[in-house]
């Protein structure tokens, strides 16, 4: 098609000139043939410019220089003149071609930009981020790509494809097959690569044997090989130095080839919508934050005011002075474990903030875990025997000292035991063993309460979580007691694990602490953790 | 009490023991008589069981039944939904969040004890 053109362009030229005779006859011969070049080149490159030359060059010698057909040599200025039209000519293709090569690198420029505006548009409108990736995904094709895929590294480290997008609608159902993130397990997959790494690769001659290389299954591969791809890129969605997931990029029926600044776009593309995935996974989880914080502060709201319900409360009937002097004693009974209530409250809200900024302190001496145990039973039992939960207690004599920090360890046991209770509907038992190897000491606190959903179980040691709504309203508390004894459990060297077969089956709290014997430590030392 | 006229209960939904005694003491104190319970299922049973029950002072959040569920199962009861209902909750927001909650009166722990009599004595 291109060279037709020289053949035309050249033709033509030749006709005008020959219908031009009667005014110049043998004189001016290539007058007509210089356009016919610069037509051929100008629309259809280098080759056919050349075409052009060599055609022109030919038929002027036909026509003109020897139109009798003999092969004399032609005399010096016929030489000269030949000579000079070529190396005109050839002047005139490499500028044209020059020019045409900035013109198409000016349009793809403009294309590029048209095309990254119409991505920002999208990034900045919606903080919803697969909405937005399946629209780029859209854009994309047909002006990068024939096929573009977005795929995003979920916070389970699990990947998900989001989008595909064909420039064929004769592919769609190749397309749909391709909705389903791909297996991937001996990472074969240039975009396996490029999600391990955070290093993008382009492909410009996809060849058969990298399809092959590609495919899990025979169905994949034949799915590859009928859409018959020709070029790829795969770009990391990149934010803050980690890969969020990665853009695919492949051309197929267009029959382009990807270079090196198709990869500097796609490049580009993959950060701005890396940047747009983090801001809106910080934008929820700031939501979420604020959520909790919110939930947090009724909860507190509502904790401190029970309590003061009652010494308030107690101080009005004491006021009316009808009490007999059991009652008023009791009254004062009820009126100092509200106060003692509060300062607990207070004490574990101030053991979380000192969580969060890390500055959560613990002694360390010798401590007879049998003994902390013991007590923290004897504080539970008044209210266990309330609500009718049986307390039992199995304490392995041989269990010795870990060395610790008594007050928090006792504050372990208290918040395990007060929980197991708590939730212990009446009848219920609550069962405490304390168990040693010599290397290790196991605390277990079993109970016999409502247990702990699967979908929670991950959330049980967080600060501020609490089952749900409905939970949180029947228990109270601030959901603070688990995620301080995980810290307490941590700067003492050990560990604390929770296992519940689900709702209505009960729960197991095991602490793990490593038995080490000190020598006489009877001066304090300070431990300092980090979170 | 049978055979006399009928004497005029108190009923007292609440799960923290403390509260619940401080509450009964007090309006014991006044004159009134008073039935505990300690949530909602053990309050539908007081008052199916006891007669005379002229005000329910309520909590919201407790174990078992909580408080908007019994409110719900109470207004369903014919017998029962007529018996007013004041509510104490240490939830602050709870009224607004309330919804289909029916007429109650709303007081936020802790209360106002001259309200809570004003209340009690209105009706019963």
């Amino acid at each position: 098609m291109r060279y037709g053109i020289a053949v035309i362009a050249t033709a033509g030229g030749l006709v005008l000139r020959r219908a031009l005779s009667t005014l110049w006859g043998g004189e001016l011969p290539y007058l007509a043939l210089y356009p016919a070049v610069l037509a051929s080149v100008w629309y259809g490159g280098i080759g056919p410019g050349l075409t052009a030359i060599g055609l022109s060059a030919l038929g002027a010698v036909a026509f003109w220089l020897r139109p009798d057909r003999t092969l004399a040599a032609p005399d010096l200025s016929q030489g000269v003149g030949l000579v000079a039209f070529g190396v005109m000519n050839l002047a005139i293709c490499l500028v044209v071609e020059g020019l045409r090569r900035a013109r198409s690198r000016a349009e793809a420029t403009a294309t590029h930009q048209v095309f990254l505006a119409r991505v920002s548009t999208h990034l900045g409108s919606s903080l919803d981020y697969e909405e937005t990736l399946r629209a780029i995904a859209g854009l994309a094709v047909p002006i990068l790509a024939d096929w573009c895929s977005v795929d995003i590294v979920e916070a389970d480290g699990l990947v998900r494809r989001l989008a595909v997008a064909c420039a064929d609608p004769s592919q769609r159902p190749i397309a749909r097959r391709a909705e389903i993130y791909p297996p991937d397990p001996h990472g074969r997959h240039p975009r396996t690569h490029v999600l391990g790494t955070g290093e993008s690769i382009l492909i410009p001659e996809v060849t058969d044997e990298m399809l092959m290389q590609m495919a899990g299954d025979g169905d994949r591969l034949s799915d590859l090989r009928a859409l018959a791809y020709r070029s790829g890129i795969v770009v990391p969605l990149i934010a803050r130095g980690e890969v969020l997931g990665a853009l695919t990029l492949a051309t197929a029926e267009s029959g382009r080839t990807y270079g090196r600044s198709d990869l500097a776009l796609a490049e580009d593309l993959g950060r701005r919508a890396g940047i747009a995935v983090d801001n809106a996974r910080l934008y929820r989880a700031a939501q979420e934050a604020n959520q909790l914080k919110d939930e947090f502060i009724a909860t507190v709201s509502h904790e401190l005011r029970t309590p003061l319900q009652s010494m308030l409360g107690w101080v009005k009937v004491l006021r009316q002075g009808k009490l007999t002097a059991q009652r008023t004693a009791r009254a004062f009974d009820v009126m100092e474990r509200a106060g003692q209530a509060q300062a607990r409250l207070i004490e574990d809200m101030l053991d979380v903030s000192r969580i969060a900024t890390g500055r959560l302190r613990t002694e360390r001496s010798n401590v007879d875990l049998g003994a902390v145990v013991q007590s923290a039973l004897d504080a539970a039992r008044p209210g266990a025997d309330a609500k009718k939960v049986r307390l039992e207690l199995a304490l392995d004599p041989g269990v010795g000292v870990v060395a610790g920090d008594a007050v928090r360890l006792q504050q372990v046991a208290w918040n395990l035991l007060s929980n197991a209770v708590k939730f212990t509907p009446g009848g219920g038992r609550v069962e405490v063993r304390l168990e040693g190897d010599g290397g290790s000491v196991r605390l277990i606190v079993r109970d016999t309460g409502e247990g702990i959903g699967p979908a929670f179980i991950p959330y049980v040691f967080e600060p501020f979580r609490q089952g749900d709504a409905t939970s949180r309203r029947r228990h109270g508390g601030l959901g603070l007691g688990l995620a301080i004894v995980r810290r307490l459990v941590e700067l003492h060297g050990g560990s604390v694990t929770v296992r519940s077969e689900g709702r209505g089956c009960g729960s197991e709290f095991c602490v793990f602490l490593p038995a080490v014997s000190l020598p006489d430590a009877g001066s304090a030392a300070v431990e300092k953790g980090a979170v | 009490m049978t055979g006399t006229a009928p004497v005029k209960r108190v009923l007292i939904v609440e799960d923290d023991q403390d509260v619940r005694g401080a509450l009964a003491a007090f309006l014991e104190g006044e004159g009134h008589s008073v039935v505990e319970a300690a949530h909602g299922a053990e309050a539908l049973t007081r008052l199916h069981d006891s007669d005379g029950i002229c005000l329910i002072v309520l909590d919201l959040w407790m174990p078992v039944m909580d408080g908007w569920e019994f409110r719900a199962a109470q207004r369903k009861d014919p017998t029962l939904a007529a018996v007013p209902v004041v509510v104490i909750t240490a939830d602050k927001g709870a009224e607004q969040r309330a919804g289909d909650f029916g007429e109650a009166d709303w007081m936020t722990k802790p209360i106002d004890f001259g309200r809570l009599l004003e209340l009690v004595h209105a009706h019963c």
